[in-house]
This record gives structure tokens, C-alpha cells and sequence, in this order.
């Protein structure tokens, strides 16, 4: 008895810890102090509206999504086709076994030891502070993911469909393109979504190829940390968790409404082709 | 479960992200624009106006700066005044403890980047000239430098204001005032946290030691380092808060996170705008110059020397001062100050007794040791 | 049996002399080129920086040892390398710890719930890593709730300085890390069989018993794929001991950063950034000859 009053203490301190942070923030962004109060005396959007209009912040943010998009479509490209390589290549299986390793072995390596070399990689070919030198590092972190994705989808898929395709007359420019690509989309732009996260928050090795503070968006929430911690930072991350939730919650809606369409389809009441 | 939502994350976060783009696409031509831009602009050659003031239009020139109310004080009182009168343009690039190491860089790839330095102290200077990162500065071109107060002229660097370390204390309930800076020091009557920089400056701050414990001039330097972190080790055991840079020394004054403070007085009287329980003594303090610097290999050197001459001219090193609230390295703008903040200044006539500088003859010995005293230190600290 | 089909085939197929057996549709005709992007994009974004850190900590032409001999000498760099091991030593133990008392409950919850605390568990992977070392300074903060709470509860009269202690800097990863291992846990744990549950109820055993003696030991893959995958991870960890710790706190990532960006020894923290790589491959190559990991972080 006293086992079980224990246990569910603990995992309530648990779920209370795990869940604090996040919460902190967002109470502290509705903060009306020109200081972090914790809990706030008053109640104020002022620092979304700061955030929201201050030029440094915009500029930081539109700079890592212009960044983070190429790099993703980079990554998302060379992903996709390795994954055909590796599941429609018909190599021979150790020379999958490497390129395999090869895919994460991004994963692998701390970001510190990137950013040094990346670093000191640029500035031998005279390159320095330019944000673009970012991408080439930002794709390499990102192709893991949408390999990964691309993978498990192609391997599910196999090549039945597109056996049916080329049975039927179709060339096979057209089949990956009307066939197989459709079928694959949707686990690869799971894999360039969960890329394009990485690239935006990624601190450390903007830090080293930039160097000053500002940069991207995730530099400067970083920067700001130092500056003293004002609630417009907390604004800003309150923004971006809001953006994953409303994210979340729009997969988590669709994926039922597929559910739904689904059960549909299969009950007869609505027409596959609809 | 996670695989489905994540779907729609992927397809959610991209439709976003080009809807913020566009929206974004003005701001995101700055990308190049504040920091990193290169130093080259055109290759006009300066015309001069009839009073003998030069004309740089059409030309631009890459500042670095350590940022926060720092930079906002040079912009407004040299930059913007400068682009103002001579037609260049003037880009501010911020960075802070990694600025050798960018500067170097830039330096030994050859890649134009900045075209003048500032906030550099002796020891910064020091070990930028050995690396060949500054050049040699031309005084013809900079006149005004001889108005200047003594130690501000330097062969590489031009110092154009005066920051002083002093031994600031809260006036809030139940903390004993700092008379001098022995006190800061001294744990047993003056209990409580304290705050100190760590951005660098051991030299400085061992000079504040051995003056505290009274140290005889002709002992301190060359600087002895195993003293030096014995004064130090006074505070073995009290509750340090280390600094990584002005602003966040700022930052934690305004928010009391400390009772007591070494501090630049400029970064106090910043917090004190704020936060009024803040004061300072000079008793014990050490004054040294920040410096600004020519890069190896610019372009715009016309543009440089012309900038920095620009920044010892008495109306702008008020402005500047009255900004920022360091001390003016030319005397003669002490008077343009606004009567309050005439007293506050390092180099004002009482003040300027109490501060110790660090002599003309000892600033290359002490360059020779940065490194060793640096290492030092940083051992001591992140031992502790 | 005999069909029209096999009657037919009674000839014998023609010889395959140097003739490659035809493609299975759908096979790529060059997967080699396919491949080029790839390695094109991982050549300049990982392979080029990795090859000069070492050029750089061997001194490169010129061959010197030196670099690594300054990093086991330096006070500050080997204490930071031995401090790194520590605190990611704690970390890994404490989340491993906390991470199965939340894959248990997660698994022995019903249905909803079990997936509700999964949400819980996992949803900090959503937001940045620096937001949620952000928050970490506000609660622990001198003016913080935590402080706040103690002085409410009277336990202390001044508040105390949680922040730049390495004890933050472990509170900060652990919160980082659950998520890590509480997914490869869940996932082992939900291939028990229940009858084995069951069974063991049955005979008599109790649940510290049935633990000890069964989910324990069935489990243990997932924790350790989870313990060692966070042990690396903690190596090579920069902003949480940057922000919630302080010059005391410098862990191997901050201690590189501060030797190439502030003391301009680039070939010293080009051996240390080396020497990091070394134990991190070292480590997940053991753990990947002996476990799947791609199966271990499904979900």
C-alpha cells in the first residue's frame, strides 16, 4: 500500500518535472515586468508583440529558415536517392551495410567536433561569417533523418506497385513519378520535417562558423541568455513550442481523419476513389 | 502513433516556414548586411571639402563591437555621426570572447572582413601584434590622439576611453557599503555573493589584487603569479557569480543576483539606471584604456585612420560618454558632460587620484606574460 | 501435377555466359550515381571537417604529438575531460533510473493513459534544446520557484545558488535525456510476453520479485542501448553546462570552444575535438555490433 503511494508520487514528481520547464516558459512570456518574474505579478502579451515587430528577431528567424529550408531540400534530395540506392540498387550486401553505417553516421559524431572542423574547413577557403557556409553542414546533419524514413517506406512498399506499373504500360520515368514518389512523400517530408527541426534549433555549430551572436534564431536566444534573461526570449520559445503543438495536434488530427476515411472506405459507405 | 504525426509535422512545419519566409524576405536580406560584411565598398578616392574634412561616399568600412549597450553607445556617438559627415558607411559586427580567434581568421585567409577593432585591451593588443593581426597606426592622419590623455596613444592601438574596475555594492537592506576595494575582499566582514569578470582579464585583475593586499609598486610587475592568486585565494570558499560578458554583468546587478560586485563602472552605472541600489568607490580601482585598432591588410585604411580621429574629438567622446557612462580619454570632453556625470568619470580630477594605472613601462612586460597569467587563472577559477 | 505451363517448359533455359540475369523491376540501372549527392553533401559536411581536425591536432605536415600531450598536461583540459566523464557517468545512471520507472508505468498503464504519459515523455524532443535549458535557469534562478518554495516553506532564509553548479548542469541533461531511454525501454518491455507476468503471479512471486527475476533481466537490452546511447550523448554536450554551469562546470565541447576560440590553439582543441570522436565511435560501434538500434527508438 504504501509501495503504491510511493510509486505514484513518484511518478507524479516525475511527470511534474519532465513537464515544469515547458510550462515555466510559457507562464513567464505572459510576464508584464521588463524582468523575468516568476510567477508574474501581472498579465501582458507585450513580449509577443516586441518579439513579433522587432526587426533583430525577424531577421534572426527569417535567416535560419532560409538556411534550414536549403539545406533540407539537400538533404531531403541526396536522402531520398540514397534509400532508393540501398533498396533498389541491387547492391550487394555489404556495400549496403556501409552506405548504411555511412546514412547515420552523421548522428554519431558530437556537433562540437563538427563545428570545429567546419570551422577551420571555411576559413581555409577564406570564408568567414557568411551564413550560407552553414547549409553543406546543416544538409549532412539532416540526411540521416529523411534516409531513415525513406528506407523503412521504400522497404514496406517494395516493388510490387511498381511492377504492376511497368506490367501496365507505364515507363519508368513515370512510375517513379506518378507511382512511387506519392507512396514515399509523406514518410519523407516526416523525415525532411524532423530535419528541418534540427537545423532550426541547431546552436553549436552556428556558433563556431558565425561566431558573432545574432545570426539565426537559436544564436540568439542563446545570446540573449548571456544578455540577462528579459521575457522576450521566453516569448520566442513559447512561440516555437506553440508551433510544435499546433503541428502535433494538426498530424494527430489528420492521421484521424485518415483513420476515419479509412474505416469508411472499408464499411462501404464511401467510394475508394473519393 | 508518432510516425502519422509526424507526417503531418513535416507538411505543417514546411507550409509555415515558406509563409514565413515570404513574409520574411525583406528582413532576410540582412544577412549580410550587419555582421560579416566584407570591409571592400568602392575604390573612389577621397575628395576633401573645403574645410579640410574628408568625403568617403559611396565607401564602406566594418567596425567590431562587443555588443549590448556597448554598442549601441559607439553607434550613436561615432558611427552614425561619422557616416554623417564623411559619406562612408559603417557596418558594426558583434562578437564577443571569440573576436581573436575570428579576427585571426580573417587575417591569415585573407578574406576582408573587419576593417577596425575596438574594446581591445594592452594584453588583447599584445597578443593581436603577435600574431601580425593590427597594423601600426599612421598618427599624421590621426592628429587628435596628442590631446589625448597619457597612455591612450599607443603604436597599434588608439585608446579612446577610460574603464575603470571598481568595487561596486548594493545599498539594499542588510549589506554593508565597500569602502574600498580591500573590502571586496575581505569575506569576513563583508559577507555575501559577489560577482566578478572572467572575459579575459587576469592581468587586470590580478594588478586589482596586489593592490588590495598593498602591494609596493616596484613588486608588482613583472606580475607574480603565484601571489596573485594567493590574494585571490582569500575568496576561497565565498559564493563568486563569473561574468562571460558586460552585459551579463549588467544583468545581474539589475537582478540582484549579487551583494557585491568588481565591476566595470560603466556596466554599473548602466545597472544603476535601472536598479538605483547600486554604487561604486574609485578607492582601490584600476583604469586602463579600450583600445581600437587597425586589421592587418584593410582596405580602407584612408577610412580607418579617419574614423579614429574622428573618435578623439572631445563633442564625440561626450556623446559616448554620456551613453555608456566610461570615462572620455580626451580631457578636454570632460566639460561637455552633463553636470551629474561629471563626478562619476574615472578620469575626473577627484576620482582620477584613486585610480591606479597601470604604467607606461610595464605594459610590455605584461603583454610578454597574458598567456601565462591567463592560464593560470583559468585553472584557479575552474578548480574552485 | 502436370499443367499446360509445366509441359511446356521442357526445354532447358538458354545458358547465362557472362549475361547478368535481368533487373527485378524497379531496380535502379545506377545506383552508384544515385549515391552521388549523398556523398558529395556528407564529403563537404562531414568528412572534410573531420579530416581537419586531424590534420589539425597532429600539426599537420609537419607531424607532432604535441597537441595530445598538452591536453593530458593542461590543469583545465584534463580536469574537464575527467569532469565529463563524471557528470555524464551521473546522468546516465540517474536517467536510466527514472527513465524505467517511466517505461513501467507507461507499459502497465492502460491504453490511454500509457500513450498520454508517452506524450508527456516525448514532447520535449519538439522543442529546442536551448529551450529547454532556458527554463531550467528560470526555475533554479535566484528569484525562481524553487528558491521561492524553500523560502515559503521556511527550509531556507536566503535563497540558495542552484545555477552554475554541475549539480544544474546534471538536472538540465537528465530532463534531456529521459526521453532517450525511456523509448528503448518501452519498447523491449512491451515484447514480455504477458503470460510470463502471469506465470510468475501465479507461483507466487511478488512484484519486487517478478521485477528482479524476470522484467529486469528482459529488459535490461533496452536499458542498456538507453544508458550507453545517453552516455555518448553527454560527452559531447556544449549548452547545458554552458548556460546552467560556469567556468567550474566545463565540460569537453565548452572546454574545445574555449581553446580554439579564446586562446587560438587550434591544434589543442583540434586533439581534444579528436580524442571526443575517438570514445564516441568507440562506444557506439560496440553498441551496434551488439544491438539493433534502429529497432531500439521506433515510435
Amino acid at each position: 500500500m504504501l509501495a503504491r503511494i510511493s510509486n505514484r508520487l513518484l511518478l507524479v514528481f516525475l511527470v511534474a518535472f519532465l513537464a515544469a520547464p515547458t510550462i515555466a516558459v510559457v507562464i513567464v512570456s505572459f510576464g508584464n515586468a521588463s524582468v523575468i518574474q516568476l510567477p508574474p505579478k501581472g498579465f501582458s502579451l507585450q513580449w509577443y508583440g516586441k518579439v513579433l515587430t522587432d526587426p533583430a528577431w525577424l531577421a534572426a528567424i527569417g535567416r535560419i529558415l532560409m538556411v534550414s529550408l536549403l539545406a533540407v531540400i539537400l538533404a531531403g534530395t541526396a536522402g531520398t536517392m540514397l534509400a532508393f540506392a540501398i533498396a533498389r540498387g541491387g547492391l550487394s550486401a555489404t556495400t549496403r551495410k556501409v552506405f548504411q553505417v555511412a546514412a547515420i553516421f552523421p548522428l554519431a559524431i558530437p556537433p562540437v567536433v563538427i563545428a570545429l572542423g567546419g570551422y577551420t574547413m571555411w576559413s581555409r577557403l577564406g570564408i568567414t561569417n557568411s551564413i550560407w557556409s552553414l547549409v553543406p553542414l546543416y544538409a549532412a546533419l539532416g540526411c540521416p533523418f529523411v534516409f531513415l524514413s525513406a528506407l523503412g517506406v521504400l522497404e514496406k512498399v517494395g516493388t510490387d506497385l511498381d511492377q504492376a506499373s511497368a506490367s501496365l504500360g507505364a515507363t519508368r520515368s513515370y512510375t517513379l513519378r506518378r507511382v512511387t514518389l506519392p507512396l514515399i512523400l509523406p514518410a519523407v517530408l516526416t523525415g525532411c520535417g524532423f530535419a528541418l527541426l534540427t537545423c532550426m534549433e541547431e546552436i553549436v555549430i552556428a556558433l563556431f562558423l558565425l561566431g558573432g551572436h545574432s545570426e539565426t534564431l537559436p544564436l540568439k536566444i542563446y545570446a540573449s541568455l548571456n544578455f540577462g534573461v528579459a521575457p522576450d526570449i521566453a516569448a520566442v520559445t513559447t512561440l516555437q513550442i506553440g508551433l510544435a503543438v499546433a503541428v502535433a495536434i494538426a498530424g494527430a488530427v489528420w492521421s484521424w481523419l485518415r483513420q476515419r476515411r479509412r474505416q469508411l472506405v472499408s464499411h462501404g459507405e464511401i467510394d475508394h476513389d473519393e | 502513433m508518432k510516425q502519422r504525426t509526424g507526417r503531418a509535422v513535416g507538411i505543417g512545419i514546411v507550409s509555415l516556414a515558406l509563409v514565413i519566409t515570404s513574409a520574411c524576405s525583406s528582413t532576410g536580406g540582412e544577412a549580410g548586411g550587419t555582421s560579416g560584411a566584407t570591409g571592400g565598398g568602392t575604390s573612389g578616392t577621397p575628395t576633401s571639402s573645403g574645410d579640410g574634412s574628408q568625403s568617403f561616399a559611396g565607401r564602406s568600412i566594418t567596425v567590431q563591437s562587443w555588443g549590448g549597450a556597448v554598442t549601441d553607445a559607439e553607434t550613436a556617438a561615432f558611427y552614425r555621426p561619422f557616416e554623417a559627415k564623411t559619406g562612408a558607411k559603417v557596418n558594426v559586427a558583434v562578437s564577443t570572447s571569440e573576436t581573436l580567434a575570428l579576427l585571426k581568421k580573417q587575417v591569415d585567409s585573407g578574406s576582408a572582413g573587419w576593417d577596425v577593432v575596438t574594446g581591445m585591451s594592452t594584453d588583447l593588443l599584445g597578443t593581436a601584434q603577435k600574431e601580425g593581426l593590427i597594423e601600426n597606426i599612421d598618427y599624421a592622419k590621426v592628429p587628435g590622439a596628442d590631446k589625448l590623455a597619457d597612455g591612450a596613444k599607443l603604436p597599434d592601438g588608439l585608446g579612446y576611453d577610460v574603464e575603470g574596475i571598481v568595487a561596486a555594492y548594493s545599498t539594499k537592506e542588510g549589506v554593508k557599503p565597500l569602502k574600498s576595494m580591500a573590502d571586496f575582499f575581505d569575506t569576513k566582514n563583508f559577507p555575501g555573493p559577489r560577482g566578478a569578470a572572467n572575459w579575459g582579464i587576469a592581468t587586470l585583475q590580478c594588478e586589482v589584487a596586489d593592490l588590495a593586499a598593498k602591494t609596493p609598486e616596484k613588486d608588482m610587475y613583472p606580475i607574480n603569479v603565484d601571489s596573485c592568486l594567493q590574494h585571490w585565494k582569500a575568496l576561497d570558499g565565498a559564493d563568486i557569480s563569473w561574468y562571460d560578458s558586460g552585459s551579463q554583468m549588467a544583468q545581474s546587478l539589475v537582478s540582484d543576483d549579487v551583494d557585491y560586485c568588481m565591476c566595470y563602472d560603466g556596466r554599473v552605472n548602466q545597472a544603476a539606471a535601472i536598479n538605483a541600489d547600486w554604487k561604486y568607490t574609485y578607492d582601490g580601482s584600476v583604469g586602463f584604456f579600450d583600445y581600437a585598432s587597425i586589421v592587418s591588410g584593410t582596405k580602407n585604411a584612408d577610412i580607418a585612420h579617419a574614423l579614429l580621429e574622428f573618435m578623439t574629438t572631445p563633442e564625440a567622446q561626450a556623446a559616448y560618454s554620456s551613453a555608456i557612462k566610461y570615462s572620455p580619454s580626451n580631457p578636454a570632453a570632460l566639460e561637455l558632460l552633463p553636470q551629474s556625470l561629471q563626478g562619476t568619470m574615472a578620469t575626473s580630477p577627484d576620482n582620477d587620484k584613486l585610480v591606479y594605472r597601470r604604467p607606461a613601462s610595464a605594459v610590455e612586460v605584461v603583454q610578454k606574460q597574458t598567456d601565462e597569467v591567463q592560464k593560470a587563472w583559468d585553472n584557479w577559477v575552474s578548480s574552485r | 501435377m502436370m499443367t499446360a505451363r509445366s509441359v511446356g517448359r521442357r526445354r532447358p533455359a538458354p545458358p547465362l555466359r557472362g549475361r547478368k540475369p535481368d533487373r527485378p523491376t524497379g531496380t535502379l540501372r545506377h545506383p552508384v550515381l544515385v549515391t552521388l549527392p549523398f556523398i558529395v553533401i556528407v564529403s563537404v559536411g562531414l568528412l572534410i571537417p573531420l579530416v581537419v581536425d586531424i590534420w589539425d591536432s597532429f600539426r599537420l605536415p609537419t607531424f607532432s604529438l604535441e597537441p595530445y600531450l598538452v591536453t593530458f598536461r593542461e590543469p583545465v583540459i584534463y580536469q574537464s575531460i575527467i569532469r565529463t566523464f563524471v557528470i555524464a557517468a551521473c546522468v546516465t545512471v540517474i536517467t536510466v533510473t527514472l527513465g524505467y520507472v517511466l517505461a513501467i508505468a507507461a507499459w502497465r498503464a492502460s491504453g490511454r493513459r500509457g500513450a498520454l504519459l508517452l506524450l508527456i515523455v516525448c514532447f520535449p524532443l519538439l522543442t529546442s534544446l536551448v529551450t529547454r535549458t532556458y527554463a531550467w535557469v528560470l526555475i533554479l534562478g535566484r528569484n525562481g520557484p524553487v528558491n521561492g518554495l524553500l523560502q515559503w516553506l521556511g527550509i531556507t532564509s536566503q535563497p540558495i545558488k542552484f545555477l552554475d553548479s554541475s549539480g544544474a548542469v546534471i538536472v538540465g541533461m537528465v530532463h534531456v535525456m529521459i526521453p532517450f531511454v525511456v523509448l528503448p525501454i518501452y519498447n523491449i518491455l512491451r515484447k514480455i510476453h504477458p503470460s510470463l507476468l502471469q506465470a510468475s503471479a501465479a507461483l507466487g512471486a511478488s512484484g519486487r520479485t517478478t521485477f528482479r527475476r524476470i522484467i529486469l533481466p528482459l529488459s535490461a537490452s533496452g536499458g542498456i542501448v538507453g544508458g550507453v546511447f545517453v552516455f555518448v550523448l553527454s560527452l559531447g554536450f556544449y549548452i547545458t553546462p554552458a548556460v546552467l554551469g560556469g567556468p567550474t562546470t566545463m565540460m569537453v565541447a565548452n572546454t574545445i570552444d574555449r581553446q580554439a576560440n579564446f586562446y587560438l590553439a587550434f591544434d589543442t582543441a583540434s586533439a581534444i575535438a579528436v580524442e571526443l570522436l575517438v570514445v564516441t565511435l568507440l562506444l557506439l560501434g560496440l553498441l551496434a555490433s551488439r544491438y539493433d538500434l534502429t529497432r531500439a527508438f521506433k515510435r
